[in-house]
């Protein structure tokens, strides 16, 4: 009997496959290698020279300009997004699925548009000069950044919020109704401290968002720690105070990084009760509604119609002189980036999040990490990091599509993690065990039952991967080919050098091409499942 | 322990991080044809036990032979054990009839059809799981399972997803359906009265341990412990004092199946206690405490020297709150520590 209980056939356990190791190896070396080089760079000054470095009074006041930008971002995000994501959940609005797709599309505009778009705006041959007959002083440094930036990342916030009001369970906020609260009690001490979790790592997005952001403060120039790096990056070429500018930036990502995991650790707020859940009941806005639409339309036309209308006011003035053929380049060249990337994205991304649901541990939770601080770690930062790198180790590659396309593979990997990881769950793993009761191998279990089901979130997750590629600027900037010019680094440069008029298609290209795809997310992601309540 | 046996379980333990193991010590054996219900409260190591067997679960130590083959280590795939979760987990992208062919042996449509009707769905062939109601999609579990030619299955809390009114009648046609096969049958549920009347032998497990394994019946009036007895339905547990065949306790004297001597433990269910009204001379035993009136039968609560005894009484004359009664156990009882 004893024989049977050590033949050492019992107590083995099945190991994760060596493709999810291999997988997780890649994301480690490759959100690792940033932060290293950039050290390796950092420390290669001389002693007395660090010093002056480090504590440059300048630092402080980048910093400062940084944290009061992030605020002010954050502030003007928030008070856009909460009253729309409490619109189209909680009131009886009309047209709550426009309301919604108008609030997400924001997304397709990016910062350094945005920035062009409020730039064209004031001036002497501004839009509004031109149409009002008023000349707008010209909208420069933190008030400028911040619309900028605010009028593109809110949706962020409205989409977390809003899911977070669908995930509610209604009947809380009932039971707190019955046990005597009025609605302004119920929110505040039902409502708000359930949003609360979405709304920090709403911030969290954004806020990384805004430290890593380039295009728009470049535009604007405003002198925040990105800026300070293109510009050392750029002109002064002083890399050792480049590098420490980045590590400076990196610093402050993975400080937020580490604040909204300290705020939302060990928080759940699921729903725990069985069965379909309810719709609440709508409040009625009555005469308020009128408020509500004034509000909807005036931030529509402020993240939309105001760059659709400078745009249009710039192309109409050079509708001529469009180059055709250079647009149709830079298009394709975005797409085809973009679709690169999205699907080499996805393929990594499934196997982290199989090794981080089937085998959790601590290997698998530093992975997991690890591809979120590959997002967190400020493009430019990164960008940096790779010049240094490739130009010392592998020097052939420096500037090849290749370490371009790896940036942003590691870059994006976080923001495909999070569609694969919620469908994975949800499949759950019965459907294989059946499968494999039933005579499938572990792979031919995977490939039949449950690779069919992910193919939805599959494409949800490089759709978000393909937008956000596409409208990459600063790793583009820094990392592409010379001579490959895509239709975000056009329209910088264009910009930057106040050729308004020959950004103007360019711009007006990148809004088409992620506005459609937005619509394709939304699709994807089921808004319209969610909005039956079925989540 | 014979060797005739279709699938074995030898001395299964599981331990997941430090502390009280999920199983442990487990030693099993089910015959071809014969039905198994292992039961316990929730988190007694059932579901581990059922996993290790099918291959999802590894044991710490210990040994699973199917026809006398070791398949300790081998995969689940390869093991020749069909499952039936509790969830049923068909395939919601694939119709019916892909579901059944889906471990088939043999793919043609044919064999579809021929366990579809085994089942009595043959019309659904086509149709997605999900546009089937809960019994509908189990039974196409069962098929599926059948169709892949195990020779044990695996039954995971088989009826628990099912409404109450359909569980008797799902529970009588199932259980014909598997009695026909001849297969071995091992199935996990919490509720008593569906392993009492599914299975022909229920195995009570309680903190990863086995505490009793035999005939339903046998299980039923001859319990090992008071928690075997308390857990297979509702019972007296008495203390008496033991001299050979007989036992005095608050219920008077009882005769014992076997000799024995000194404490022992008793359990006396409510059906087997006969109660009528005291007659004038006589002592009573005890004053009914509480009446529990059930339409077609009722439930007396009688309070004898402090212990509180239920008893089940069909039909006869109906007695009031605070009555003197006198209670008679029937027959004899099986002792135990």
């Amino acid at each position: 009997m004893t024989g049977i209980a050590t033949s050492g056939r019992a107590g083995r356990r099945p190991r994760p496959q060596l493709a999810l190791l291999l997988a997780a190896g890649l994301v480690g070396v490759g959100t690792c290698l940033p932060a290293l080089y950039l050290v390796i760079r950092a420390f290669g000054a001389e002693p007395a020279q660090l010093a002056e470095i480090v504590f440059r009074a300048r630092n402080l006041m980048l910093l400062g300009n940084t944290l009061a930008l992030v605020a002010l971002v954050l502030a003007i995000g928030t008070l856009i997004a909460l009253p729309m994501a409490w619109l189209v959940t909680r009131s009886d609005l009309r047209a709550r699925g426009l309301v919604t797709f108008l609030m997400a599309l924001p997304l397709a505009v990016p910062g350094y548009v945005m920035a062009y778009a409020l730039l064209g705006l004031s001036g002497y041959y501004g839009f509004a000069r031109e149409w009002f007959g008023v000349s707008l002083p010209p909208l420069h440094g933190l008030w400028g950044a911040a619309l900028s930036l605010s009028l593109y990342t809110f949706p962020y916030i409205f989409l977390n919020l809003r899911a977070a009001f669908l995930g509610m369970d209604p009947g809380l906020e009932e039971s707190a109704a019955s046990l005597g609260r009025g609605r302004a009690e119920v929110m505040r001490h039902v409502v708000l401290p359930q949003l609360k979790p979405a709304l920090i790592s709403a911030w969290l997005v954004v806020g990384l968002y805004v430290i890593g952001d380039f295009g728009a403060i470049a535009l604007m120039r405003y002198e925040v720690f990105s800026y300070a790096i293109y510009t050392q990056y750029a002109g002064a070429f002083d890399r050792t105070y480049a590098a420490w500018l980045s590590l400076m930036l990196l610093g402050v990502a993975a400080l937020a990084l580490f604040a909204q995991a300290r705020l939302t650790r060990s928080r759940r707020f699921a729903r725990v009760g069985t069965g379909v859940q309810r719709r609440v009941r709508p409040v009625r806005l009555g005469y308020w509604a009128v408020a509500a639409w004034g509000w909807i339309l005036l931030v529509s036309l402020a993240a939309l119609g105001l760059p659709l209308a400078v745009l249009g006011h710039w192309m109409r003035r050079g509708i001529g002189e469009i180059d055709w053929a250079m647009l149709a380049q830079a298009a394709v060249n975005s797409g085809i980036a973009g679709a690169v990337v999205a699907v080499l994205t996805v393929a990594l991304a499934l196997p982290v999040v199989l090794l981080t649901l089937r085998w959790p541990g601590r290997f698998a939770s530093l992975t997991d990490r690890l591809a979120w601080m590959g997002y967190a770690t400020p493009p430019l930062a990164f960008g940096l990091a790779m010049v240094f790198f490739t130009l010392a180790v592998i020097p052939f590659a420096y500037q090849s599509h290749g370490v371009l396309i790896f940036a942003w593979v590691m870059t994006f990997l976080a923001l495909a993690l999070g569609p694969l990881r919620l469908a994975l769950m949800q499949i759950g793993m019965r459907p294989e065990e059946a499968a494999r009761a039933l005579g499938a191998g572990p792979g031919a279990a995977f490939a039949r039952v449950t690779a069919p089901q992910l193919k939805g979130p599959m494409v949800a997750a490089g759709l978000l991967v393909f937008i956000a590629v596409v409208k990459e600027l600063p790793l583009n900037w820094m990392l592409a080919p010379t001579g490959w010019r895509s239709l975000s680094t056009t329209v910088f440069g264009r910009t930057v050098e106040g050729m308004m008029t020959e950004a103007a298609p360019y711009a007006l290209a990148i809004i088409v091409f992620s506005a459609f795809f937005v619509g394709l997310i939304l699709k994807y992601e089921g808004v319209d499942r969610k909005e039956s309540g079925r989540g | 322990m014979s060797s005739a046996a279709l699938l074995e379980l030898r001395q299964l333990s599981r331990r997941f991080g430090p502390g009280q193991a999920a199983v442990e010590d487990l030693s099993l054996d089910l015959s071809a044809g014969e039905i198994l219900a292992l039961i316990g409260p929730s988190g007694c190591g059932k579901t581990t036990t059922l996993r290790m067997v099918a291959g999802f679960e590894t044991p710490d130590q210990g040994a699973v032979r199917l026809s006398g083959r070791d398949i300790t280590a081998l995969a689940p795939e390869r093991r020749g054990i069909g499952m039936v979760f509790q969830d049923y987990a068909l395939f919601p992208h694939m119709t019916v009839a892909q579901n059944v062919l889906f471990g088939a042996v043999d793919r043609a449509p044919a064999t579809a059809a021929r366990y579809l009707e085994m089942v009595g769905l043959v019309d659904y062939a086509g149709r997605y799981p999900d546009e089937l109601s809960g019994g509908q999609q189990q039974r196409v579990a069962l098929a599926r399972t059948f169709a892949a030619g195990p020779g044990v299955i695996l039954l995971d809390e088989p009826f628990s997803n099912l409404d109450a009114s359909l569980r008797a009648r799902t529970r009588r046609e199932i259980r014909a359906l598997l009695k026909a096969t001849g297969i071995g049958i091992l199935f996990v549920t919490h509720d008593q009265e569906e392993a009492l009347s599914f299975a022909d032998r229920v195995a009570v497990m309680e903190n990863g341990r086995l505490l009793q394994c035999g005939p339903a019946a046998e299980v039923y009036d001859r319990p090992a412990n008071a928690f075997v007895a308390g857990f297979l339905g509702r019972t007296n547990l008495i203390t008496g004092d033991a001299s050979g065949e007989t036992c005095d306790t608050v219920l008077g004297q009882i005769t014992l199946e076997h000799p024995a001597s000194g404490q022992v433990g008793l359990s006396v269910r409510p059906e087997r206690i006969a109660i009528r009204a005291a007659e004038a001379r006589e002592t009573p035993q005890g004053r009914i405490s509480a009446v529990e009136f059930k339409g077609h039968d009722l439930t007396y609560w009688v309070s004898c020297q402090g212990v509180e005894i239920q008893v089940d009484q069909m039909g006869g004359p109906r007695l009031m709150e605070g009555a003197p009664v006198v209670l008679t156990v029937a027959g004899a009882v099986a002792a135990f520590g």
